[in-house]
């Protein structure tokens, strides 16, 4: 099995579904043992999460949507 | 090869059939509207401004709609899209020197030894989660959602680019790699500077907050 060192080297593309299957194995077996990494990988998951969440948030007016719409319809016509 | 129409007995032209700009104008609208917001966000990531981020995404959805017949059908629109802001962006702002230059600077730092601290700096990641259990996935929105924010608009542009469209708008490496026009390496290369950034300054903003203290 991996180290910790080792396996903390893959944990960014691991989350991001980057690995080759035998890479993400590799990690699992891992995290499957160790507290230590999954706690660090769990953090790292929700972080991502809260940030695309809070990203979400912000929207294109639907006055500006309306500008593109309209100026779509010049060009075509 | 010009093909024959034997009921018709006329050449079958490959030109777009007159009046059918209607159908690719509704076509067009009908498959990249719903992606108006997530291009303002991303080009709010770019811009750093709301209406540059308007003026952008309009100019860009405008660029896209005309040159959506060198679209391939089937192909990810979506990066298709992206990629079009990412260059109506560079040509408005004329940005490209300055990307460039910083690209350059990238190159010239020592990439591994950089990598290596950085990972050293992780590796004391996992004893903070463990050793202070407060900032677990339930409450890490309560206690950190407005720093995330802030933490994000803290990071060097060509760091927050590539985060968005990893973890915003889920592309993979080599589609970032393609919107930003960028080696891979580079994307990944920019995608670890920037998390090590943005865990780093958690981490101080939690410290601050008393969340946890580093052990002495």
């Amino acid at each position: 099995m991996i180290n910790c060192d080792d396996a903390a080297k893959y944990f960014h593309e691991y989350l991001d579904k980057e690995l080759s299957r035998e890479d993400i194995w590799k990690v699992e077996e891992h995290l499957h043992k160790c507290r230590h990494c999954f706690g660090h990988v769990e953090f790292d998951r929700a972080l991502r999460e809260l940030l695309k969440k809070k990203m979400v948030e912000t929207t294109l007016s639907p006055e500006i949507k309306q500008v593109i719409a309209k100026k779509l319809y010049q060009e075509v016509h | 090869m010009v093909e024959y129409d034997p009921l018709n007995k006329n050449k079958i032209s490959s030109e777009v059939p007159a009046g059918s700009h209607l159908d690719k104008a509704q076509e067009f609208e009908t498959l990249s509207m719903t992606y108006l917001d997530a291009l303002y966000r991303y080009a709010l990531s770019l811009t750093r401004n709301k209406n540059d981020a308007e003026d952008l995404v309009q100019e860009a959805y405008l660029r896209a709609y005309r040159s959506f017949n060198t679209f391939q059908r089937g192909t990810n629109l979506k990066a298709w899209l992206f990629k079009i802001l990412t260059n109506t962006f560079f040509t408005l702002y004329q940005k490209q020197k300055r990307y460039q230059a910083a690209e350059e600077k990238l190159k010239e730092e020592p990439d591994f030894s950089l990598f290596r601290d950085t990972e050293k700096e992780i590796a004391s990641v996992p004893s903070v989660v463990r050793a202070f259990p407060i900032l677990t996935r339930d409450n890490l929105e309560n206690l950190l959602g407005d720093e995330v924010t802030k933490a994000l608009d803290e990071l060097p542009d060509e760091y927050r680019q590539a985060l968005i469209l990893c973890d915003v708008q889920d592309f993979t490496y080599q589609e970032i790699a393609n919107i930003l026009d960028v080696p891979i390496g580079t994307v990944r290369s920019r995608l670890f500077r920037a998390r090590s950034m943005l865990q780093k300054s958690l981490w101080h903003y939690a410290e601050e907050r008393g969340l946890w203290r580093r052990a002495s």
